[in-house]
């Protein structure tokens, strides 16, 4: 076996001293071949992003590194000094990291940021480098990476471009680098699926042309399945186990891997279609011809949000709104509860026109509309209990006696399966899951016709989401409410949702039975959308070799 | 309370409390300690120098100037503090009335604001003096009216920074109260800056009554103020330089001590530097 091309043992990682140190890294093990991918999965919190950033010494000054050994091509990392160190980093050893928008100056120019790093990998290969054309290689990188007229790319300035569309410019700095070690922590967590799609492909090409070893961080099972050789799952500061992915995911052996990956296939396989609910009473609100447009703010022109759309919310139903960022898919939920005032067409709530309804007017339809937020951090006034927060609803929903209403919060919190202890803290106190719950418990509260769920549990991590998502239909079912369902990820679409519209560019373009959409779907656009599901856990090329390529062309180095 | 202790930790902060404390002290119960009153003249020690019964001297009437700077410290900061407490939830009030309703309610309240704004402040104190007269009260009301467009500004922006979270919008679709809202909402989440502004803004005040004063448009004499001591001091500065000296003392000392309470506020709530602590 030849050497490895990283290989870390007991890599220790703390903060703060005396009585207040904390260990987020317990002895971290892992170790990487050329031309292999590694993943590494794991929570928030599990301290995967803290093991790349330590390879990298980017923590900050206050974090203590300690480790057995910490090899990369046979060099011991730690014995390096700053500036010997800074010699790699940046040259051989390269980072992609979650926001391709922060990863650039926005000041500078696309082209100046390829002049930057060509410029220093020539002088860290020695010698005096020949006047390249920096730029000539810069449109040749940005175009291998699949960046529309590059020739006019390298001009622009980063905010210029979108996320995608730097995402692929991040890779090609990266290509131009050749360096022997990628570290990719969540490079496509804030792209859209479609997008996401494109970037794994891509990444799996450049990697296998530069046969380059690389740390893939993820918290999404199905992206390392995909993508990696070998997954290594983190909790709290440990490595778990570490195993080819294929064997991981056959023959897991940590009960916590187990749990995830139960989590995954049980969000990636259909719920048993209940009809359409609702179909033949009275539709709660009717959206007809809806659109919204934002007014130019400086010099940012009219943005026509919401373009003619005309949709039915049936009592007891969960509807589906799917789409990528910018969609209007957020834009149409706050519509509905009228935190937006439509600009054209009319919205019917239970018959009575709200389209224009002064906020006076609206106060009493208010609490029968309500919503759960994206984040639940930003849910909770953070300088109030929560139980104080439910307390509020409850008065809000017209009960005084103090007595009851701490009964009832002590029901609600016990129906979200959170303790009564769970009351007595703050927000910032609160896991995101259980913040989750309890703003669910304070929509309840309410006792609603109608919840918008914004996106609720993009942020939650992978092993709490499945609850969070049960705990949903479980009190839709009970109360008989209707819910929209906002969201970017198809699976969990799938998992809720009787019926799905999809969004594009503001405007309806599918609207159907959840089964219908999946089944045949209409648009090309809802057609591109569902292949991304293919590498998804239950999708078709599950564990197949991988994104973009067959099995037989991996250069394995083992 | 993690935040006091926080506070606690903060060493600019906790000298600067501390000089404010003494200050406080000082000025209230100090005049009852000095055996003389400030308008107790003795001819017989006229611009007499500092000395063990006179440690900051007496002035041309022969009055106790240590006794007229406690008093007249007294006056200053009663004064300083009561403007800014005026100014402070009055502007508060009309930033968070501007920032959540936006619309003409914001156009409107935040032209007035600018208007105030345009006018330099010693200027606008001065105007509102001489038509209005020299009362306490007129002296407190003009200060507050130069610091209003501040306060109200800081608090519309942070206003602004938080009227789309997520806890604003679901407590209005709880169908509360806009009032309600601004209240148990938006108030104890912006109290911070609020509060630094409100102790940096009250070093400035007493600078501007001291200014006021000076040039003999704030509290009128025979009424002892940090201004007026200064004013009287300076006429005969190559006499008796200490009247000045010692009260331009008095008011750098409660200025430094205000200062560093500013800052070590400032740290307290400026996340960057939470996160480090």
């Amino acid at each position: 076996m030849s050497v490895p091309l990283l290989d870390i043992k007991g890599l220790r990682v703390g903060f703060g001293r005396g009585a207040y140190r904390k260990e987020v890294l317990h002895g971290v093990d892992l170790h990487l071949q050329r031309g292999e991918t590694l993943g590494i999965i794991g929570e928030s919190g599990s301290g995967k992003t803290m093991t790349g950033m330590a390879l990298l010494r980017l923590l900050p000054d206050t974090a203590q590194v300690a480790q057995e050994a910490m090899l990369f091509d046979g060099t011991p990392l730690h014995d390096l000094d700053e500036t010997a160190f800074g010699a790699l980093r940046g040259v051989r050893m390269a980072m992609i990291f979650q926001d391709p928008v922060g990863s650039f100056n926005p000041a500078k120019r696309i082209g100046w940021h390829f002049r930057q790093v060509m410029k220093r990998a020539e002088t860290a290969a020695g010698g005096v480098q020949p006047t390249g054309d920096y730029r000539a290689r810069a449109v040749a990188l940005m175009q291998e990476v699949g960046i529309r007229r590059a020739e006019d790319s390298v001009d622009l300035y980063p905010h210029q471009l979108s996320g995608g569309m730097l995402q692929r410019a991040l890779i090609a700095l990266v290509l131009a680098l050749e360096p022997d070690l990628i570290v990719a922590d969540e490079p496509t967590t804030n792209l859209d699926k479609v997008v996401e799609h494109q970037i794994l492909t891509l990444f799996k090409q450049i990697q296998r042309r530069l046969n380059a070893g690389m740390i893939f961080v993820t918290h999404d099972m199905a992206v390392a399945a995909s993508l990696c050789d070998r997954i290594a799952v983190m909790r709290e500061g440990e490595v778990l186990e570490v195993a080819e992915a294929q064997r991981l995911f056959d023959d897991p052996q940590h009960d916590y891997t187990k749990l995830l990956i139960a989590t995954a296939r049980k969000l990636a396989s259909p719920a048993a279609p209940r009809g359409e609910p609702g179909r033949d009473k009275p539709p709660l609100m009717q959206i007809r011809n809806l659109s919204l447009v934002f007014p130019p703010s400086g010099p940012r022109p009219a943005f026509r949000a919401l373009d003619d759309i005309t949709l039915d919310i049936r009592q007891g139903e969960v509807i589906g709104l799917v789409g990528e960022s910018g969609s209007g898919k957020t834009t149409l939920g706050r519509a509905l509860l009228r935190l937006y005032r439509p600009s054209g067409g009319t919205l019917l709530f239970r018959g009575e026109d709200i389209t224009r309804a002064s906020d006076r007017a609206l106060r009493p339809v208010r609490r029968e509309l309500q919503m759960v937020f994206q984040d639940p951090g930003g849910s909770f006034n953070p300088r109030k209990l929560m139980k104080d927060s439910l307390a509020e609803a409850l008065r809000a929903a017209g009960v005084t006696s103090s007595r009851e209403i701490a009964a009832r919060t002590a029901a609600l919190l016990e129906r979200v399966q959170l303790a009564p202890e769970h009351g007595e803290r703050y927000p910032h106190e609160l896991s995101g899951g259980q913040l989750q719950r309890v703003a669910i418990a304070r929509a309840v509260a309410l006792d609603p016709a109608l919840i918008v769920a914004d996106e609720a549990v993009s942020k939650l991590d992978v092993s709490v989401r499945a609850g969070v998502l049960d705990l949903f239909r479980d009190i839709q079912r009970e109360k008989q409410l209707s819910m929209v369902f906002i969201t970017h990820d198809l699976e969990v679409a799938r998992y809720m949702c009787d019926r799905i519209a999809v969004l594009y560019h503001g405007r309806l373009l599918e609207l159907g039975p959840t089964e219908r959409v999946f089944d045949s779907p209409s648009s090309d656009y809802t057609r591109t959308l569902l292949e991304t599901l293919d590498y998804s856990l239950g999708g078709r090329n599950f564990g197949q070799a991988g994104y973009g390529g067959t099995g037989t062309e991996r250069a394995h180095a083992d | 309370m993690t935040s006091f202790r926080r506070f606690m930790q903060n060493r600019t902060g906790m000298v600067g409390l501390l000089i404010v404390l003494i200050v406080a002290l000082a000025v209230l119960i100090g005049p009852a300690l000095i055996p003389y009153g400030p308008e107790d003249m003795d001819f017989m020690a006229i611009l007499a120098p500092p000395s063990l019964a006179h440690p900051f001297g007496t002035d041309s009437f022969g009055r106790d100037v240590l006794s007229r700077v406690l008093l007249g410290g007294r006056v200053s900061l009663t004064i300083s503090f009561a403007a800014i407490l005026v100014a402070a939830v009055l502007g508060s009030w009309i930033g968070i009335l501007s920032g959540y309703h936006l619309g003409w309610t914001d156009g409107v309240l935040m032209r007035i604001m600018d208007l105030l704004f345009a006018f330099p402040s010693f200027i606008l104190a001065m105007l509102l003096m001489v038509l209005f007269g020299f009362s306490s009260v007129n002296i407190i009301a003009a200060i507050a009216l130069v610091y209003l467009p501040i306060f109200a500004r800081i608090a519309r922006n942070t206003t602004l920074l938080i009227r789309e979270e997520p806890f604003i919008q679901a407590s209005r679709l709880m169908g509360r109260r806009p009032s309600a809202i601004m209240l148990t909402e938006i108030l104890p989440n912006i109290s911070a800056p609020i509060l630094v502004q409100a102790s940096v803004g009250l070093a400035f005040a007493i600078i501007l009554e001291a200014g006021l004063s000076f040039i003999g448009l704030g509290v009128q004499p025979p009424t002892p103020s940090l201004g007026g001591i200064m004013s009287d001091g300076r006429e005969y500065f190559s006499r008796a330089p200490w009247v000045l000296t010692m009260s331009g003392m008095a008011i750098s000392v409660a200025l430094l001590g205000i200062n560093l309470l500013g800052d070590g506020l400032r740290d307290l709530t400026d996340p960057k530097l939470r996160e480090r602590a």
